[in-house]
């Protein structure tokens, strides 16, 4: 009996050991991962990287990819991996910006999709619906706000170069001097690089993308999955803390328990249940989900230390995403005048979808997919 | 309160002090009562972690009631 007891504990603790030795592999994967898109685009594209991804010049189109895509993939930190691996692949910055920008928005479809599971009760369908429509809102405001700004003064483009600079201007003692990362990655990166080589330039950087990219979204499902059983204890402990506490206490405990989960959706969709039963109100809510944007960033810098090709460019971009977010946050939240306008849209969003479920439908395919096309279709004309 | 215009100015204001005071306990004690039922939810974080997860059975749902709804109508 006692042997039993005493058994008990160390298995535990033995899967646990297990779950992190994953962890830390998915990891490795994944920033191996970004290394192979960087290595492949480089490899395809033969330097012309601009020349391919001249309908994204247009950044109207750059941003409606970004929403597409990660509405599809249901992940912006699986998107905004790929963008750095591409940035280091060659793919102007100036390209990649808007794109991050439409990351953020399409990430925000899956907590919208999950506040559909509360349809059956009104009161708690626009709870929900709310909750989680708050942060499309927020996200959209950003872009109205950034997008202008970054045309026409290329501010974070500006703001990441000097971050970056940081951290590549100091010469030896710079990142690229001191990347053990960058070491223990290279066997794996340049293995698949050989391997694919033997199909040719073009077809060869074709397969390692399209290996990163399956790769990417294998590591971040997987490790989102095993952090969340991890890390649900620590999650409840932070949260725990942020009661009563403020927005800022809010906003810090949303970017730690998504660093903590690794998935800015896995936050945002937490809230949706919790809004729904009605002990959390909107306000309340408001705050984790600035803090979500924030905390998902944390991957791609990660994925962005260890890239080899521009590595300096893909550091910039991973900044440019982590600047996005805060700026975001200190901009719109901390002006009077704008932090309410995306409350006020949800609930009114909310109401309209409890009297009318069709139009929460037409909501999420419009924002998501027919605005974008749209967008898409009048920008190409233009 | 009929009797608001025979009370004293000393007694008045002591009431609006007492009514002050009671409001605040009244506040303090919603605001407590509202933080320990998100305790409870945050104690319940596991399951809501399992009912925040992106599954197509919820969208199925969400359509089937919608058909429901279209039928009705």
């Amino acid at each position: 009996m006692e042997n039993n007891q005493a058994a008990l504990p160390n298995r535990s603790e033995y899967q646990n050991y297990m779950q992190w030795a994953m962890v830390a592999l998915l990891v490795y994967l994944l920033i191996c991962a970004v290394g192979m898109i960087g290595g492949g685009f480089k490899m395809a594209t033969g330097g012309h990287a601009k020349e391919l991804f001249a309908f994204a010049s247009n950044p109207f189109a750059g941003l409606v990819v970004g929403i597409v895509a990660t509405a599809l993939i249901q992940s912006s930190s699986t998107v905004t991996s790929i963008i750095v691996g591409l940035v280091a692949g060659g793919l102007p910055v100036e390209l990649a910006v808007p794109i991050v920008m439409g990351a953020n928005v399409g990430t925000s479809i899956t907590n919208t999709i999950v506040s559909l599971g509360h349809v059956r009760a009104k009161e708690e369908f626009k709870r929900a619906f709310s909750a989680a429509t708050v942060h499309d809102f927020f996200n959209l405001l950003s872009v109205l706000i950034f997008l202008p700004l970054e045309i026409a003064f290329g501010i974070l483009e500006k703001a990441g170069a000097w971050l970056t600079s940081l951290f590549y201007g100091a010469g030896d003692t710079s990142i690229s001097g001191l990347n053990f990362v960058k070491a223990a990655t290279a066997p794996v990166v340049n293995t698949f690089k050989g391997a694919t080589q033997t199909l040719g330039d073009q077809a060869g950087g074709i397969t390692l993308i399209v290996l990163g990219i399956v790769l990417i979204f294998i590591a971040i499902t997987y490790v989102g999955k095993l952090l969340k059983q991890l890390m649900v204890g620590k999650a409840k402990d932070i949260m725990h803390t942020a009661i009563g506490r403020g927005p800022i206490s809010g906003i810090t405990s949303g970017t730690l328990v998504t660093i903590l989960v690794q998935s800015s959706s896995t936050t945002t969709s937490l809230m949706v249940p919790l809004a729904g039963s009605g002990s959390f109100k909107l306000k309340d809510i408001y705050p984790f989900t600035l803090g979500a944007n924030i905390g998902t960033c944390v991957t791609a810098v990660l994925a962005a230390t260890a890239v080899t090709g521009n590595a300096q460019a893909a550091l910039q971009i991973a900044f440019i995403h982590l600047i996005y977010n805060i700026l975001g946050v200190l901009v719109i939240y901390g002006t009077p005048m704008l932090r309410n306008l995306p409350i006020k849209a949800a609930e009114t969003l909310g109401q309209t979808a409890a009297d009318n479920k069709f139009a929460a439908l037409g909501y999420i395919l419009g924002v998501f997919f027919v605005f974008p096309a749209l967008c898409l279709g009048v920008s190409s004309a233009i | 309160m009929s009797d608001l215009k025979v009370l004293t100015n000393e007694r008045l204001h002591k009431l609006i002090d007492e009514t002050h005071q009671t409001l605040t306990e009244l506040k303090k004690e919603v605001t407590r009562r509202e933080q320990l039922k998100q305790e409870h939810e945050i104690y319940d974080l596991d399951h809501h972690m399992k009912s925040a997860e992106l599954n197509i059975v919820g969208i199925k749902n969400f359509i089937a009631y919608l058909l429901d709804e279209a039928k009705k109508k």
